[in-house]
């Protein structure tokens, strides 16, 4: 790195807490990095933000709680502003500041509750709206951490928080069952943020979406990471640079005996150094043809998106049928929904495809579990019985760890459009390309404003995503060595 | 989307679900290659005939077996995979003596579709083998309404009103007092709301607390006053473990175990006498009778009027989705388990959380069982952990399990491990990057079980070592058995086994190998089984006096992605900051033999 390493900004903020749990080199960066070397966030995850604060506001004002406004960044009079909300004994405070030495919260609500604290006979507990469906992690550390600072100013470290979820459901957080573990958080999290603790650059799943991705993957590139490998995690990479294996190169030559002898975990090592032979060759190693269940005589696939910004429902409903074992599309219908109505016609069209008599107890071909979920929602949707949902999902085959058995492939991932690639002789995509459903949802919007077109190229997208899974399906069950450059 | 559903609605979807799993879940299995499925711990292979006496018992050696296989369990005996005819046949699994190395298996008259090779090679495959026709079959008499099916549809569905019957708790509290040996207060408790609440009571035994003994004693108190009682429970083990115990607490019942003879194999000696099926009971004899058979083999009974009460054991581990084929069976029911300790074995992974869930848990949401407060097992020191985190500080140890402590002969290397002062203590190894198998905790497990076993002449039959992993416990194993052969020693081995082949069991001396130092690999998929609450609670609570935990640091440090995780990974923490620690290099854990 250029850049001179400052530790000026040594604050450590509650989304430092919500990205500690994704990587915590990011709240090293955020700590000693110029923000103007932080990659603009992408239509995508700007699209993801703007829905963010829409859904925050669409919760909090009804609440008609007083808000806090920082002026000019003085984060001081606004932790004052809250504290004299909360000494007033206000129902709640929206966008509340608790500050203390070296950090700062900003939870989106502060609510009161009886129970006596040094503000009088009641305290406040922290709360966050998130667009998530379910309460993760990094959103419940965010809500442990402001628990923390409360303590500060009502002498009392609140039990419980909340989430507001993307359903609108309120989720209550049980901050008791895991305060050990924020504390440790938080102090992990200070420790990177200070310096005390190094961290250094790492390829992960979230890359493609960091602000700091401009930073960490050109020099992950040129310095051939070993973090390219899939499988390796942070502790195996820095395990196996502190017995001198820092790239890609020096993995695939490795002398495995000796690692071992010297103390690298053996589990797992040498499907490392092979994943890390096939990168540098751009080929398929140990490739097998995998007895993936067949059908007798027709084969089903389904590819099916959700919005996470629509709470999951289902926007692009794709099937498509084939002869046993030749993995072909040969008939296909795809559907572009928005509305309930939509929905409900897509789910009666497909169950009436994937259950009609001719394909009755064929399998039916997946990648991952996004697709059997949606399933599920839109038999939901539809009021199918349990039976028959719980049928039709039995006959999924997901070809996800299908796709392992089969071979190691010259991926860094192993997601839907990497191995699509593999098996359609394909170039393979560029690393900080997402490829969630949002992407596919907001790549076609973006690129027409039309609607339209929008549907036209969602339609082209979910032909796309049948045609790679019958391939994969076919290069799963082949077993014929595959071999591309990368 | 399962929020909005009946319980009865979900509990349909799940079965679906979990049929087309068990199916597509065996056909994927034997798909692996036969050393993937050995390392998986799916099958045993290299085994060698030994004979087979009348009615289909097997025996078969097996010289390692750290295979998931359980009592009960339905597999197949075959050459191998490739073998001419090597379909093989349908058996039960039944015993395996650790000391001689002898497998017993049972024919399965309904399997016997195959043949083998008595000469040759055997291994023992799983059988596909779903029983979710007969839970679909159960759930629609409770859709019905037939028989007991009303009451078992309030009760599944959470509109039960439990009442209890004042002058049958003045009975069952007379009836209590006199029980010899007698009852300690909380035990009391349980036996007179046993007998007194309707329709439904639960009873949560803790390790060590005497469920069992409890349980033998409603049994027969019922059946004293006329009940007609049938014991049931998931697995034969578990069934004919409580009609032992009831045959003991009263000799003057006729006890009766209904099912297939292999299920049976354990009652061998014992007053518990066999049938064929619930249909084929022998008539009374003039003695008040009690009828055990697994949740399977209840059929008959649904709509035969047969019983009044069906007492269910190890209730926490029957799932939820097949409560109805048990509680079909009578109109009063007592549940007897604990659902901080392992749960339900589902085959597929179901996003609705009531898969997992047992029945026991389920109805303790909205009826407080009475919980056994005394443990009789745990001394002082090893149960203040389990007690603090999964019964909120209710469960006790008994006077005399209190003060017990760790007899050892001191002047070894590991005295400050064995110290009896320190009940549990964390042996913390620095290694990190570790998965299923860290050499580092092999080696200083042995080198405590040598020195236990060899330097102190400790019995082995009072030591167990205990991992999540059988890749670590194979590695244990192997250097174990090396160790004991270089120091001249030719005894048995002590048990090293997973947690969920121990459950049940106690020792002396318990070494855990927690293994695993990859926080991030511990944080994704893997999270849910080794961070699990009621596999850490198992684990730490088979000891009576000394429990050691062999860890990394690391194993306490992840930061699973939902919250259940993070909550489950609270309590290792916790266990961490709150247990005596010794931190121990790699290289005073890895040389073992200058130690010992």
């Amino acid at each position: 790195m250029a850049e001179a390493p400052t530790r000026a900004r040594s604050t450590l903020l509650a989304h430092h807490l919500y990205d500690f749990a994704d990587c915590e080199h990011r709240v090293a960066l955020d700590a000693t990095l110029d923000r103007s070397l932080r990659t603009p966030p992408d239509s995508a995850t700007e699209l993801l933000f703007e829905h963010g604060r829409r859904f925050e506001r669409e919760i909090v004002d009804p609440l008609g709680y007083p808000a806090v406004e920082v002026d000019d960044g003085d984060w001081e009079l606004a932790a004052a502003r809250t504290l004299d909300l909360m000494r007033s004994g206000v129902p709640g405070i929206d966008q509340g500041v608790l500050i203390g030495p070296g950090r700062l919260a900003r939870p989106d609500l502060l609510e009161r509750l009886e129970g006596s604290s040094a503000l009088g006979a009641f305290h406040y507990v922290p709360g966050d709206v998130k667009s998530a469906l379910s309460p993760r992690t990094d959103a419940a550390l965010q809500v442990g951490f402001a628990a923390l600072l409360l303590e500060r100013v009502q002498g009392l470290r609140p039990a419980t928080g909340f989430l507001v979820l993307g359903d609108g459901r309120r989720e209550v957080l049980d901050l008791d069952a895991i305060g050990t573990t924020v504390d440790d958080a938080v102090a992990r999290a200070e420790a990177v943020s200070s310096g005390l603790a190094e961290t250094i650059p790492f390829f992960g799943s979230s890359c493609a979406h960091c602000r700091w991705r401009g930073v960490c993957l050109p020099r992950l590139e040129s310095e051939r990471d070993v973090s390219f490998v899939h499988g390796l995690t942070r502790t195996r990479h820095r395990v196996l640079r502190r017995h001198g294996v820092s790239t890609i190169d020096e993995l695939a030559s490795a002398d495995i005996a000796g690692m071992i002898a010297a103390g690298v975990p053996s589990d797992g090592l040498e499907r490392a150094l092979l994943q890390a032979r096939s990168l540098l060759e751009g080929s398929v190693l140990r490739r097998r043809a995998v007895p993936v269940p067949r059908g007798v005589r027709r084969e089903l696939f389904a590819f099916v998106e959700a919005d996470p910004l629509e709470r999951g429902a289902p926007f692009l409903v794709a099937w498509g049928e084939g002869a046993a074992g030749l993995g072909v599309v040969g008939s296909f219908g795809v559907r572009v929904v928005s509305t309930q109505d939509e929905r409900r016609s897509a789910a009666a069209a497909l169950l009436e495809i994937l259950e009609s008599q001719a394909v009755a107890r064929e399998p039916v071909y997946v990648f991952g579990g996004r697709t059997p979920r949606a399933i599920e929602s839109l038999c939901d949707g539809l009021g199918v019985s349990p039976a028959r949902t719980g049928d039709l999902l039995g006959r999924v085959v997901d070809l996800a760890p299908w796709v392992r058995r089969a071979g190691i492939l010259p991926v860094f991932r192993y997601s839907f459009a990497e191995v699509a690639a593999v098996a359609r002789g394909a170039p393979r995509p560029r690393l900080d390309d997402a490829d969630d459903a949002l992407f596919v949802l907001h790549a076609a919007r973006s690129a027409a404003s039309d609607p339209d077109d929008v549907r036209v190229r969602l339609e082209a997208a979910g032909v796309e995503g049948l045609r790679s899974l019958a391939a994969i399906r076919a290069w799963v069950a082949s077993g014929e060595p595959g071999s591309r450059r990368s | 989307m399962t929020g909005s559903s009946s319980v009865l609605d979900r509990i349909e979807r799940l079965l679906h679900r979990e049929h087309h799993a068990i199916l597509l879940g065996h056909r994927d299995l034997m798909t692996l290659p036969l050393e993937e499925r050995v390392e998986r711990g799916d099958t045993l292979a290299g085994l060698r005939f030994l004979g087979e006496e009348p009615g289909g018992r097997i025996r078969l050696a097996c010289s390692d077996n750290l295979a998931k296989h359980r009592p009960g369990d339905s597999l197949r005996l075959a050459n191998s995979d490739s073998a001419e005819g090597g379909w093989g046949v349908g058996v039960t699994y039944s015993s395996f003596d650790d000391a001689t190395g002898v497998l017993v298996v049972h024919r399965d008259p309904y399997r016997a579709d195959g043949r083998f090779d008595l000469s040759q090679p055997l291994q023992l495959d799983p059988d596909a083998q779903s029983l979710t026709g007969l839970a679909l079959e159960a759930l629609a008499r409770v859709r019905s309404g037939s028989g007991s099916g009303s009451i078992v549809r309030e009760i599944l569905e959470g509109g039960v009103v439990c009442t209890v019957d004042a002058a049958a708790l003045r009975d069952a509290d007379a009836l209590s007092r006199a029980i010899a040996p007698p009852f300690d207060e909380s035990q009391h408790e349980a036996f007179a709301s046993a007998l007194s609440q309707v329709p439904v009571a639960l009873i949560q035994g803790p390790p060590g607390t005497g469920k069992t003994h409890v349980l033998a004693r409603v049994v027969c108190a019922l059946a004293a006053q006329g009940a007609r009682v049938v014991v049931t429970a998931f697995t034969h083990r578990a069934v004919n473990h409580a009609l032992r115990k009831i045959a003991e607490a009263d000799p003057r019942l006729s006890v009766i175990k209904a099912g297939k003879v292999s299920g049976a194999d354990d009652l061998r000696g014992t007053p518990v006498t066999s049938a064929a099926s619930i249909r084929r009971l022998p008539s009374l004899d003039g003695r008040p009778r009690v009828v055990g058979a697994t949740v399977f083999g209840l059929k008959a009974a649904w709509d035969a009027d047969l019983f009044d009460a069906v007492v269910v054991d190890e209730a926490a581990q029957v799932p939820l989705a097949y409560a109805s084929c048990a509680l079909l069976a009578g109109r009063r029911f007592v549940l007897v388990g604990d659902h901080r300790q392992l749960g339900p074995i589902v085959q597929g992974r179901h996003d609705d959380p009531l898969a997992t869930v047992s029945v026991f848990e389920h109805l303790a949401v909205s009826m407080p069982p009475a919980l056994l407060r005394t443990t009789y097992r745990m001394n002082d020191g090893v149960n203040a952990f389990p007690s603090r985190t999964f019964y909120g500080g209710r469960l006790s140890p008994s006077a005399a399990a209190a003060g017990a402590r760790f007899e050892f002969l001191p002047g070894g290397p590991w005295d400050d491990l064995f110290d009896p002062a320190v009940p549990a203590v964390l042996a913390l190894v620095r290694h990190e990057g570790h998965r299923t198998r860290s050499e580092p905790e092999a080696r200083l497990c042995v080198a405590l079980a040598l020195d236990r076993i060899v330097r102190q002449g400790g019995d082995p039959a009072d030591l167990a070592i205990v991992s999540p992993y059988r890749a670590q416990l194979r590695l244990i194993r192997t250097l174990l058995r090396s160790g004991l052969s270089a120091a001249g020693y030719s005894g048995r081995l002590p048990v090293i086994d997973t947690v969920e082949r121990i459950q049940g069991q106690e020792r002396d001396l318990v070494v855990v190998s927690l293994v695993a130092s990859d926080p991030e690999h511990l944080a994704g998929d893997h999270a849910a089984f080794f961070y699990s609450g009621n596999r850490l609670n198992v684990t730490l609570t088979r000891a009576r006096t000394k429990l050691i935990v062999v860890a990394s640091p690391l194993a306490f440090e992840a930061y699973p992605r939902d919250l259940a995780g993070l909550q489950d990974v609270e309590r290792f923490r916790r266990l961490r900051r709150e247990t005596p620690a010794i931190e121990l290099s790699l290289r005073a854990a890895m040389p073992t033999a200058s130690r010992a």
